[in-house]
């Protein structure tokens, strides 16, 4: 085997980001995942270059659902297949008849993942949901704008990425299970979950005790400092770490008057003040290197895409450049795992256009050309 | 503890003294240790000694999966790296999260979450290109590292299943940070500045991506407008009652592609029709018209939503160990094999006899150990 997935079978009836990545994490070890698309397509679609990032690696076919004809396809693909992935507001899957009760009968070993806003069932189960929302209900919104402060909107839609991450995590979890039991199931998770899981420490522990260091970091210890040039983030909250700055910066006498971190948290403004005139005074990146040399944990603030030019991406294949058909090549991140024996499985072109393998596909089913033109002339393929 | 949750014996091996945080800002007390280590057993041992490495070893040899965040160069030093573990167990899955990777100039630079957070762009992002960074303050970073190190853990184990082999598998936290939003490092050959700097509206890119996909503030707060496809921005245009905006020339392409220099007059023209009446007002309207928006709330707010009790996802508190009301649920639902979330972890030292005994170490080869300072003593409280 060279992949993890390799053989798996995965029909991706995902979209945006939260139904669609899960399917390329798929695909990126090693599943062959077929994206299925309406004729309208993935509303992501109209993104642009940033829709390679969620459907790199797929083949894509363009399937009718609501006609019978288009839906037979799908029982037909479902009967050969693994995994079905999707992201229908709910009620729709019922409605198209491709639930997991109804597409079960087709195969009875399939594996079901379905990722929703809210919930499949439950009181809010029916609201149409976008990332956003989940950070604004969720509280991170109003955390991260600060108490009295407009909430502040994070430019990573982090509740549809977790939701992909652990909706793929579910179906490998249940491939494994299959493997020893033969049983398939429904996985479901949510955005709303997701959203949950990333403050699961905030949620036991709800407090208010940090410092607002005007959206530079949250202690004087853990923050961002400005030099003479560029940001730079420090931390050095921890006592070896403390006693290693103060003695760099030639802040003895911080040793012994701020020796815990207690300490430190209620005299943050007094502690933040002289390392800010300090900082200062020299370039982010002396700065970076001596700190370094210290041991202690420091780095310069970059841009994401600055990453092409950062030398420790270059150099663990963190890169790659796609070919594409009608536009520029793009360059953008590889794989976001190592395997050491199953490596996984990088695409080397970008997304797959609408229906741009539905002949290939139902060939694979069994069609002849003429079937195949019949089923495109009604518009059940495209 | 995803995969503890999930039916995985999960063994926390401590090293006696080492204290579980030191960043602060996050507490150390038991609670967060509680919430991330639950369902899980713990082992004090110090496997820098020779006896305990031996212990160590035995372990390894009835293991699946080892999980480290260490630098490099410190696996290697306590003869921990892939390469020993594999000659102790071959079917081993080996998984290291190290800062920034097993490899490249910065594999041993000591980094924590907010360093490479900074490093990999997501605090400048959130602040804007020509802008101070803004610190982002919940850790998705080195979450987003852990969901993708279960995803690929399990991957590696179902084909184990087939190939009887163990491996290596690396997830460092600079990949989960690209992980999380991987189109951010997208730039075309020939323009390097694509979609990931675009705040044409520089006075409120924190609180909107664009006018339709945005906060705005109500007569008494903010609400979260999320009109993110072209069918949500028609049903948003009716909804404030302004049907011909739909029809209007410069805002075409809503809602990801309106030209950047409409996208200003946009924005002035709904914000002071949403200022105009309070957020159960519009809540109440958007949702009639099926426009997908929400109230920005703080946290002790979302612990009463219905939806948030309803999927059990922060379910009460069941831990005499934790000073807290709720703890996280599980965020996977699986129809056959749902998990629970197990019990507590309780102290660092709590299962070390039972599992040490569990290997076939007699009880004077640990009363041995414990006077040595390897193991602590038998029913002992917190070393």
């Amino acid at each position: 085997m060279s992949y993890p997935l390799e053989g798996i079978k995965v029909l991706d009836l995902g979209g945006y980001i939260a139904g669609a990545y899960c399917g390329t994490l798929l695909a990126e070890s090693g599943a062959d995942v077929i994206k299925i698309e309406s004729e309208s397509g993935d509303a992501f679609r109209s993104m642009g270059a940033p829709f390679n990032s969620w459907n790199r690696g797929k083949k894509a076919l363009c399937l009718n659902l609501k006609h019978p004809e288009g839906r037979n396809i799908l029982y037909q693909l479902v009967a050969q297949s693994d995994v079905v992935n999707e992201n229908f507001r709910p009620g729709i899957t019922h409605r198209l008849k491709i639930d997991y009760d109804t597409l079960k009968t087709h195969n009875p070993s399939i594996i079901y993942s379905s990722v929703t806003g809210y919930g499949s069932s439950g009181p809010f189960h029916n609201n149409p949901a976008f990332d956003p929302l989940m950070q604004a209900q969720s509280g991170i919104m109003v955390d991260q704008g600060g108490v009295e402060n407009p909430p502040i909107y994070l430019r990573t839609a982090v509740s549809d990425y977790s939701a992909a991450i652990l909706a793929a995590f579910g179906i490998s979890m249940a491939l494994f299970h299959r493997k020893r039991t033969g049983e398939g199931q429904l996985v479901e998770t949510n955005l709303l979950n997701a959203a949950t899981a990333l403050q699961s420490a905030e949620f036991v522990s709800i407090n208010d005790n940090q410092i607002d260091e005007n959206h530079l970091g949250i202690s004087a210890t853990y923050r961002f400092y400005e030099t003479s040039d560029e940001w730079i983030f420090i931390s050095c909250s921890d006592d070896l770490s403390w006693k290693k700055i103060c003695m760099f910066l030639d802040l003895k006498e911080f040793v012994n008057e701020f020796p815990s971190i207690k300490s430190r948290h209620q005299n943050s403004h007094k502690i933040a003040k002289s390392f800010s005139k300090i900082f200062k005074s020299k370039t982010a990146k002396t700065w970076e290197s001596n700190l370094r040399k210290q041991g202690i944990r420091t780095g310069i603030s970059r841009q994401m895409s600055e990453i092409h030019e950062e030398p420790q991406a270059k150099s663990t294949n963190m890169l790659t450049e796609l070919k594409m058909p009608t536009s520029d090549n793009i360059r953008m991140s590889g794989l976001p795992f190592i395997f050491s024996r199953t490596p996984g499985k990088l695409s080397d072109v970008g997304a797959p256009t609408i229906g741009q393998h539905t002949d290939e596909i139902l060939e694979g089913l069994g069609f002849a050309q003429t079937a195949i033109r019949s089923l495109k002339n009604k518009r059940i393929v495209i | 503890m995803l995969m503890a949750d999930m039916g995985a014996e999960i063994i926390r091996i401590n090293l006696p003294f080492q204290s579980e945080s030191n960043i602060d800002g996050i507490d150390t007390n038991n609670q967060i240790w509680e919430q991330w280590n639950r369902g899980q057993r713990s082992l004090e041992l110090d496997y820098t000694q020779k006896t305990g490495f031996h212990a160590l070893t035995q372990l390894i040899k009835t293991s699946d999966v080892i999980i480290e965040d260490w630098l490099p160069s410190k696996s290697k030093s306590l003869h921990l790296d892939f390469k020993t573990v594999q000659g102790i167990n071959p079917k081993l899955l080996y998984c290291a999260m190290p800062p920034f990777g097993e490899s490249g100039p910065l594999s041993d630079i000591p980094a924590d979450d907010g360093i490479v957070s900074t490093i990999a762009g997501i605090h400048g992002d959130q602040g804007g290109k020509n802008f101070p960074p803004m610190y982002v303050k919940i850790p998705f970073v080195s979450y987003g590292t852990a969901f993708l190190a279960s995803f690929a853990i399990t991957t590696a184990l179902f084909e184990r299943e087939s190939s009887n082999m163990g491996q290596k598998i690396e997830v460092p936290l600079y990949f989960g940070a690209i992980g999380m939003r991987p189109q951010y490092t997208i730039v075309t050959t020939n323009d390097s500045s694509l979609y990931s700097q675009s705040p044409t509206i520089t006075s409120n890119s924190h609180q909107i991506r664009n006018p339709v996909y945005g906060l705005y503030e109500c007569s008494d707060g903010w609400i979260f407008v999320a009109a993110g496809n072209e069918v949500f921005w028609g049903k948003f245009c009716s909804a404030i009652k302004m049907p011909e905006l739909a029809e209007d020339k410069r805002f075409f392409g809503a809602p990801w592609n309106i030209p950047s220099e409409n996208q200003a007059p946009l924005h002035e023209i709904i914000k002071p029709i949403l200022k105009a009446k309070n957020k159960s007002y519009w809540l109440n309207e958007l949702s009639n018209a099926d426009v997908p928006s929400a109230p920005a709330s703080d946290r002790s707010e979302f612990l009463s939503h219905p939806q948030v009790i309803h999927n059990e996802i922060l379910v009460e508190n069941n831990n005499p160990q934790i000073d807290a009301t709720h703890q996280f649920g599980i965020p996977i639902k699986m129809s056959k094999t749902p998990g629970d979330i197990g019990k507590p972890i309780g102290l660092k030292s709590k299962d070390t006899w039972e599992i040490l005994t569990a290997l076939k170490f007699s009880k004077p080869q640990l009363i041995d150990m414990a006077q040595n300072k390897i193991i602590p003593q038998e029913n002992c409280k917190e070393s």
